[in-house]
């Protein structure tokens, strides 16, 4: 499967920017998305939005997004962002983040099914 | 766009800073393609670390901005700070969605920004540009002429000095290094256009100087350097002359230009080490105000090159724990007894002997070192407490340095509190100093965390206070516990506290009691000195009249001869609630509670009342009638917003257009939702709690309502007792000319090498004039005087009134004993027609006393000479005469 194959596979709607920011290098870019699929801040995230923990919560969603964007993945991608907004504008409800949270974490599951079949 | 039309130059290293491992990694690959080496670096701290280490040369970093430990503006304060960002351009990466950080970056110094996520073209084509931008800049210093001034460029000035140097080997030359003092504050203060404006009138001015056979160049910045043939090293007296003489027209004021000079003795030497040597005797009296001029000697050369010694070593030293912590300890003023240490560092080092901080801190300071330093400091005094805890002996607060440095790191307050808990020591026992230098650097940075270290427990002292910016707009911002005034900040040289000064100190002790602060004074040499301080109310007191810093070991047994317990402060001090269970009731400060539900009036007169006098309103307008009527008790109002006949909206209208809200604070109560507190906020509320009400809430935003008012009220007490007691203490109020005490505090401004006469002045026949016209004839003449003796004076002399008929005059510059008596003459002839028209028959007689100032003379002494020739004048029936040593 190539790198392209698998962007459409994830969703991506920004082919050719993830292509060249990976210099087409799909080794490179399966290596990055699996480190990324494995970033602890996932778990972490989840723990903050469970404590109301506006800042932490909103430093490393922050933080997630910014590699999430880096690999393309457009659907985890607009989760984190709909994460993100709320926290930094500081009143967040934490419910409905809770239930965007589970869809990002379900997203992110996906990516990995896509992934393994890649490799 | 292809790969290769990013022709770059491939040895060149970029520093990619990000907290995440990926985004690293994929910069990393992105940049790699053209060629470049990368380093990594995780957090801001890292960066530094590599910025300023000497195993890479980064020629461009990119940074992101939210990292732990330390964060993308820290780094970029730091590389101003450190001069980093004039030699390294930045590059930060930012969120797509953040705007506000960009143009915060840029204002910080960054170069450019990119946007996550990467656009591999763009990453690449930004860092190119930026790195041929900074190459062509590079060049365009080599050219020929400084664009500017259109002096010599700096390269080529050294290829010009060299063959004129060649070219006349029997010739004498110096090599002048000058350097504008603050330049960057005439930019700041005048813009840009007119710090250009000065240096290229300072390019013109030297190249005139440099004349035939002299070559001039600019070396950057404000620094100008010139080879002088046949020019000789003057004295410190010539240089002021010539410096008077030479920049006395120049266009912008207010600032002052340093001269290092290196005569050309050792020709061996390469051009740009003679620049060196030149530039190192300018630094040894950069901010010296009044000096200008310096020679280079070799003791110079050996301090700088001490400088390179101790910065070599100091990594290595604080691996080795050369770094020794000194106690000195705070005394009550009251008992006596030890109430604390401050701790402080020493070098202990096998080869360069045993330093005092005063050799090494000022170049830590410099290089961003001191944050390490201090860490390590604050380690070893948790160290000292625990030991204490563990030896059952009762632990005493040490106090430790917090640096500008140690400000810039966004982890400041957690980084403390993880260490002091790491030794299980109660936070009240750590004391944090800081300086104001830090508050000037970045206000909010420093608020943020001295609240957050405050919140935790520390309590924090403001060191230095008065030797800087001391603004009382910084102490209302800045939650502090404690002022630590430094004596030395308060003394002239050897003499004791007095006059002015002395006011001041007691004001300023006075001011930290009105504050609840406590205060500590240091440099505290003399038993006088105590007395005096112990009579002000100073709280604490350390320095040499109890004892000087000492080894931890000795300070243990020294606590054990000083056991008396001395009462610790309260925490967190608050002027209301603490007091209030002794506070009389009419001293209770009084708050309007305007609300229409009686209910509601109950709730907050209960809760109020142990702490405050409750007057109520039941609608707007009963507010409005309490609000006139007792405008000057009102310590706050809290305004229901809705209210029947004039709700709370219509009552701030009314206070604002009468001019109540700046002295009056309004907090609001209201129902959460809409957005009548924003409403109220906008039309001047200070604040608003909702209901139901809180009663912590409440608490704490009457408290803050009422602290604020009389904060206001205080501050403007201060300013008009201090501007009052300025004008009592040096003003004469009949002439407006400087009184006894204006002069001594304005000759101290006179640089020792500048040389000047001193006169006293008589209107001899005053007391005449006053029998037959009265004293308020004889006032209009002394002010008539007074207005003729300025005409006569020149700008940059000192003229003072002594009382009834005596003046004094200061002559800068007058050093020959003709000139003194011919000025003195001139001062007398010009008192003597200002005669009112209608006094015709009258002529007053003013005669003169003058002397020559030496260098070592004090005033007193030269006053003393100046009387005496000053009889001598009335004796002889002359005009004026000058002392001379009786022989």
């Amino acid at each position: 499967m190539d790198i392209e194959t698998v962007l459409k596979k994830l969703g991506c709607n920004s082919i050719e920017a993830t292509k060249a920011r990976f210099l087409n290098d799909r080794g490179f870019f399966l290596e990055i998305v699996d480190e990324m699929l494995e970033d602890p801040g996932f778990e972490r995230l989840g723990e903050q939005l469970e404590a109301h923990q506006v800042k932490p919560a909103f430093e490393t969603a922050h933080m997630l997004k910014g590699v999430i964007a880096n690999c393309g993945v457009t659907p985890m991608l607009d989760s984190v962002v709909k994460i993100v907004e709320p926290l930094r504008s500081g009143e967040p409800d934490f419910a409905e983040l809770q239930d965007i949270y589970k869809k990002l974490m379900a997203e992110r599951a996906a990516t990995a099914d896509v992934i393994r079949t890649a490799h | 766009m292809d790969a290769v039309s990013f022709p770059l130059p491939s040895s060149k290293i970029i520093l990619v800073v990000d907290d995440s491992k990926l985004n690293r990694l994929i910069l990393s690959r992105i940049i790699k393609q053209d060629g470049y080496s990368v380093v990594e670096a995780a957090n801001g701290q890292e960066a530094l670390d590599i910025i300023n280490g000497s195993k890479y040369e980064v020629s461009l970093v990119l940074l992101d901005i939210a990292m732990p430990v330390m964060d993308g503006y820290g780094v970029l304060q730091n590389m101003n700070l450190t001069g980093a960002l004039t030699s390294i351009p930045v590059i930060v990466t930012t969120g797509n969605d953040d705007d506000g950080a960009e143009i915060r970056c840029l204002e910080n110094g960054a170069s450019d920004f990119i946007r996550k996520p990467y656009n591999a073209e763009l990453v690449r084509h930004r860092i190119g540009s930026m790195l041929r931008l900074w190459e062509n800049a590079a060049l365009i210093c080599q050219l020929e002429n400084d664009l500017l001034t259109g002096v010599y460029a700096k390269e080529f000035f050294f290829r010009r000095a060299e063959s004129e140097l060649l070219e006349h080997p029997d010739a004498k030359y110096i090599i002048a290094y000058t350097d504008v003092d603050d330049f960057k504050m005439i930019n700041a203060r005048y813009g840009n256009s007119v710090g250009d404006e000065l240096l290229k009138y300072l390019g013109e001015l030297f190249k005139t100087q440099a004349g035939e056979g002299g070559v001039c160049g600019r070396m950057g910045g404000d620094n100008f350097v010139l080879l002088l043939k046949d020019y000789a090293v003057l004295t410190q007296k010539e240089a002021g002359e010539r410096y008077r003489e030479v920049f006395s027209n120049i266009p912008v004021k207010g600032f002052q230009l340093k001269c290092g000079v290196y005569p050309v003795d050792d020709r061996s030497l390469p051009v740009s080490d003679m620049c060196d040597r030149a530039k190192i005797a300018m630094t040894t009296i950069k901010k010296k105000y009044g000096v200008y001029y310096a020679v280079y000697n070799d003791a110079m050369r050996q301090k700088a090159v001490r400088e390179h010694l101790l910065a070599d070593r100091m990594e290595e030293a604080l691996d080795n724990n050369e770094f020794v912590v000194y106690l000195q300890p705070k005394h009550c003023t009251e008992s006596g007894a030890v109430a604390g240490a401050e701790a402080l560092v020493r070098w202990d080092n096998p080869e360069l002997g045993f330093l005092p901080p005063s050799e090494f801190v000022p170049l830590f300071e410099r290089s961003g070192f001191i944050a390490k330093l201090d860490y390590y400091i604050w380690d070893r005094a948790c160290r000292v407490i625990r030991s204490w805890m563990d030896g059952g002996v009762r632990p005493v607060p040490i106090s430790v340095n917090a640096s500008r440095a140690d400000f810039v790191s966004i982890d400041l307050p957690d980084r403390i509190e993880k260490l002091v808990d790491s030794y299980g020591i109660p936070h009240e026992l750590f004391h944090v100093e800081v300086t104001e230098s830090a508050y000037t650097d970045n206000p909010q940075q420093m608020i943020d965390a001295v609240s957050a270290l405050r919140d935790m427990g520390f309590r924090i002292e403001m060191d230095d206070f008065g030797s800087g910016y001391s603004s009382l707009n910084m102490l209302s911002e800045l939650p502090i516990d404690v002022l630590k005034l430094d004596m030395r900040f308060m003394q002239n040289g050897n003499d004791s506290i007095k006059g002015g000064k002395r006011n001041i100190l007691s004001f300023v002790v006075s001011l930290s009691k009105w504050l609840q602060l406590d205060t500590v004074a240091e440099g505290v040499e003399t038993k006088q000195e105590y007395e005096m301080l112990k009579s002000m109310g100073c709280n604490y007191i350390q320095g040499y009249y109890f004892a000087k810093p000492m080894p931890v070991d000795a300070f243990l047994e020294y606590m054990a001869e000083h056991p008396t317990p001395c009462k610790q402060p309260e925490k967190h001090s608050n002027p209301v609630l603490k007091t209030s269970g002794v506070m009389a009731e009419e001293d209770k400060p009084l708050i309007l509670v305007a609300e229409d539900v009686e209910s509601n009036r109950a709730i907050l007169r209960e809760l109020l009342r142990p702490y405050y006098r409750v007057v109520e309103a039941v609608n707007g307008k009963e507010a409005c009638s309490c609000i006139l009527n007792r405008r000057k008790e009102l310590a706050c109002v809290l305004l229901d917003l809705v209210m029947p006949e004039m709700d709370g909206f219509q009552v701030l209208r009314f206070m604002k257009t009468d001019g109540f809200l700046g002295e009056i604070p309004v907090v609001i109560t209201t129902e959460t939702g809409g957005n009548n507190e924003l409403r109220a906020i906008k039309l001047g509320a200070n604040s608003y709690i909702a209901k139901p009400y809180q009663p912590e809430l409440l608490y704490h935003a009457v408290k803050k309502a009422v602290e604020e008012r009389e904060f206001h009220i205080a501050k403007r007490e201060f300013d008009k007792n201090s501007s009052d007691l300025y004008e009592k203490a040096y003003r004469d109020e009949l002439t407006t000319l400087l009184n006894r005490n204006g002069l001594m505090e304005a000759i101290d401004y006179i640089s020792p090498d500048e040389g000047c006469a001193l006169a006293l002045l008589d209107i001899d026949n005053l007391k005449q004039y006053i029998d037959d016209k009265g004293h308020a004839a004889g006032d209009r003449l002394i002010k008539d005087a007074a207005l003729s003796m300025s005409g006569a004076v020149g700008r940059g002399d000192i003229l003072a009134h002594m009382g009834g008929e005596e003046f004094a005059a200061v002559l800068v510059g007058t050093t020959e004993p003709e000139a003194a008596l011919e000025r003195v003459s001139a001062m007398c002839v010009a008192v003597e027609k200002t005669v009112p028209s209608d006094d015709v028959g009258f002529i007053p007689r003013c005669i003169g006393g003058a002397t020559l100032v030496e260098k070592t003379d004090d005033l007193e002494t030269a006053l003393e000479r100046a009387d005496e020739a000053l009889r001598k004048a009335r004796k002889a029936e002359s005009r004026c005469c000058l002392w001379q040593e009786r022989k």
